[in-house]
Order: structure tokens, then sequence, then C-alpha cells
């Protein structure tokens, strides 16, 4: 193994999660005993962590129209890759991510409207999920059990609710999906 | 946070195996190959990205398979000093805060650089952030508790090449590759210091 140039470019967190999930596909089609537990590990993690960040809702449209609003800032590459994959959401965050922002960003307005352009409702990121939201089981039937099954039956149907957006994210989700193990064919022709 | 690798390597392909398209075997067993190792400076191996050239096939006596010349690009978790990056917290100790971004566990916030002024707390093993509040009120505890979404900066990549031959106890200690972060700058730490949510707990917490 030889490394020829350690860095062609960097890459923002969406297109490594376009990656990922098509070699998801691909690998879905191989026989169980060729898979490396290493690969299908990784693959998974790597998922799992860009579902709780901006990556998981951008498209290549997003990144190029992003591109090009940021265009009169002169960011550098790095601070752009940057900003696509934080969606920074207040002003702080983008000086954060911006060197010396003070200098090269002068007035408040143009701050403002850099953080305006950066958050995206439709790439806006989901909260990350909190495990804690269970409450006490409680097997006795009295007022306070039966308080507890209206609010657990209310709960529910917040929930369907919630799954119903969910079963919409994933139908979206496997379209996205289905397009690509078309693709793969192809590229493997080519 | 990742950036594109190109590199050059020599499979080889067993016979059986040569029923399949030429192109999805190579990106199979390159993906088996580097997915989820340490390359020394380079970084953590995510995913093939894409092949670049496919050399011509050598046979040689006495072996049935076919090596072949191949270039191409990977997927490569590598950090650039500066960068911003959010990840979870999931140990502390006296000497600092352990993150993960769940692929990559050895993210490590030396205490000297936790926001500052930082106070560990001794019975629960947990860093909180002395945050100074108007008037003269007590100052709010701002708890940096395992679970929790922080985002910190980049400040050094570091990497160590361990022999094979250690014991497993060694070998736990011992990190091929570790970043090292900071926290110590207006923005950083829990996020949801800094969002608009967050501003009003730090309220809630002031009117407490």
């Amino acid at each position: 193994m030889e490394v020829i140039n350690k860095m062609v470019t960097i890459l923002p967190n969406m297109q490594v999660l376009k990656v990922v999930e098509e070699t998801k596909a691909l690998r879905g089609k191989r026989p169980a005993d060729e898979e490396s537990e290493n690969l299908n590990t990784l693959l998974h993690e790597t998922a799992a962590y860009f579902k709780d960040t901006p990556a998981s809702a951008q498209k290549d449209e997003h990144v190029i129209k992003l591109n090009q609003e940021l265009q009169p800032y002169k960011l550098t590459i790095a601070e752009t890759v940057q900003i696509l994959n934080l969606r920074p959401s207040t002003a702080v965050e983008v000086q954060l991510v911006v060197e010396e922002c003070e200098e090269r960003i002068r007035t408040e307005e143009e701050l403002e409207a850099l953080v305006k352009k950066a958050v995206d409702e439709s790439t806006r990121r989901r909260s990350w999920t909190n495990e804690n939201l269970g409450f006490a089981d409680s097997k006795v039937l009295t007022e306070g059990r039966r308080e507890e099954l209206f609010d657990d039956m209310n709960q529910n149907e917040e929930e369907s609710r919630c799954f119903g957006s969910q079963k919409f994210v994933s139908t979206i989700h496997q379209c996205f999906n289905a397009s690509e193990k078309q693709d793969i064919p192809e590229q493997a022709l080519t | 946070m990742f950036v594109l690798s190109e590199m050059r390597d020599i499979v080889s392909i067993l016979p059986h195996q040569l029923k399949n398209d030429l192109k999805s075997v190579i990106t199979l067993k390159l993906n088996k190959r580097f997915a989820n190792k340490v390359i020394i400076d380079l970084g953590l191996c995510i995913c093939l990205f894409d092949l670049i050239e496919i050399g011509d096939t050598y046979l040689l006596p006495g072996d049935g398979r076919g090596h072949i010349k191949v270039k191409f690009r990977f997927i490569v978790f590598r950090p650039f000093v500066e960068e911003i990056i959010e990840a979870k917290v999931i140990a502390s100790s006296k000497l600092g805060l352990t993150l993960s971004v769940n692929f990559f566990e050895d993210i490590f916030i030396p205490a000297h650089s936790l926001p500052a002024p930082h106070v560990f707390e001794e019975n629960e093993q947990l860093w909180y952030w002395e945050y100074q509040q108007e008037d003269d009120e007590p100052p709010a505890k701002l708890y940096l508790d395992p679970g929790k979404v922080v985002r910190f900066r980049v400040v050094e990549n570091i990497f160590k090449d361990i022999k094979p031959d250690l014991s497993d106890e060694e070998a736990k200690k011992q990190k091929s590759f570790e970043i090292i972060g900071s926290m110590s700058e207006t923005g950083l730490g829990c996020t949801s210091w800094w969002t608009q949510g967050g501003e009003e707990e730090e309220d809630d917490q002031m009117e407490e």
C-alpha cells in the first residue's frame, strides 16, 4: 500500500454519508459470509452519527446553493465545509468557524445575513435523541394510574403523529436508495 | 472532518471470484482491507470513494490468483487542526473529558482546556463550568456530563506506531490515532448553552 496524495480534497459530511449509504446498498447484494465485520460496524456507526447532524437532510442542490450564497464572503474551502457540516444558527457559531471573523466580516448586518443563509429550514438539524424519555410502570389501577393511562394514550397519539412524519422521511429515504441502487449497476458497467 | 486520499495497492483475486464483476470485487476487497483501520499520518479509513485506475492482471507461477495494481481514492477521517466538530461526551475523569463521534472514540479534551473557570466535582466525577452571572448572584454550574452533545476545536492529531506484539492490556492503553481538542472559547462546550433555547435555560438558572 502506498499513499499517493494525502489529501485530494476535503469532503463535506453529506457527501461522505452518500457514499456510505451507497456502500451499504452494494453490500446488501453480497452473501453474508463475504461481509466484513469491520466494514459493517463502521458503516453503521458512521451513518448513525450523521443521522443527528444536518448532513442527513442535505442534498447536492443545498450544497451548490449555499456555496453560491457564500461567494461574496470570500471564505476558504475549509470554512465553507464547516458551515455546511454544522449549519451555524447563531453569530457566535459563525465566529468560531470563520477565522478572524471581525476583520473579514465587518458589519453586524453582514454577519446576520450569513447566519440566515447558513440556516436553511430544509436542512435544519433534528435534535439528538433523548433515550431517557420513558416513565415508570405502575401495576395498580388507581386514580393516579388511570390518569397515567390517559396520558399514555395521549402520548401515543402524539407518537403516532411523530411516527407519521418519520414514515414520510423513510419513504423519501427509500426512494433515494432505490434510485441509488439503480445507479450502481450502471456504474459497474462503465 | 473527512478528506479524500489517493492510494495505490495490489489486490489479489482468487479464480472463483472472477465470475463476479471485477470492479465490485476490487471494491469489496479494498473496503475489507482498509475500513476501520488507522493509517499512520493519514487517519481512520472509512470507505472507498472510487477506483481511478485498474491495472493489468499478473499471474505468477505456482499461484492461482490474479494480482492487480489499482489506484483508488478512499474516504479518510482526519479532522484538520482548528476544525470545529460536534461530539458526545462519553467519559469524564480528573484528567479531562473523552468524547465520541460514534465511529471514533479517542477524542480527549484535557482539563486545562475546558471552559474557564472549570471545577471538578470529586463525588460525581463530573466537570462543570462556573458561569459568572451579572448581579451578585452565585455563579451557575453548567455541567459537562456524559451523554451531552458538545462542540470542540481540534488542537492536535496524534499518530502513534503501535507494535503488534503487545499484550492485550498494553494494547488497550495505546492509541494509534488520538485527537486532542479544546473547549476554552466562546461558542464551544455544550451546544445547548449557545442556542436560543440554551439561553433561556441559562436565564432560568439565573432566576433560580
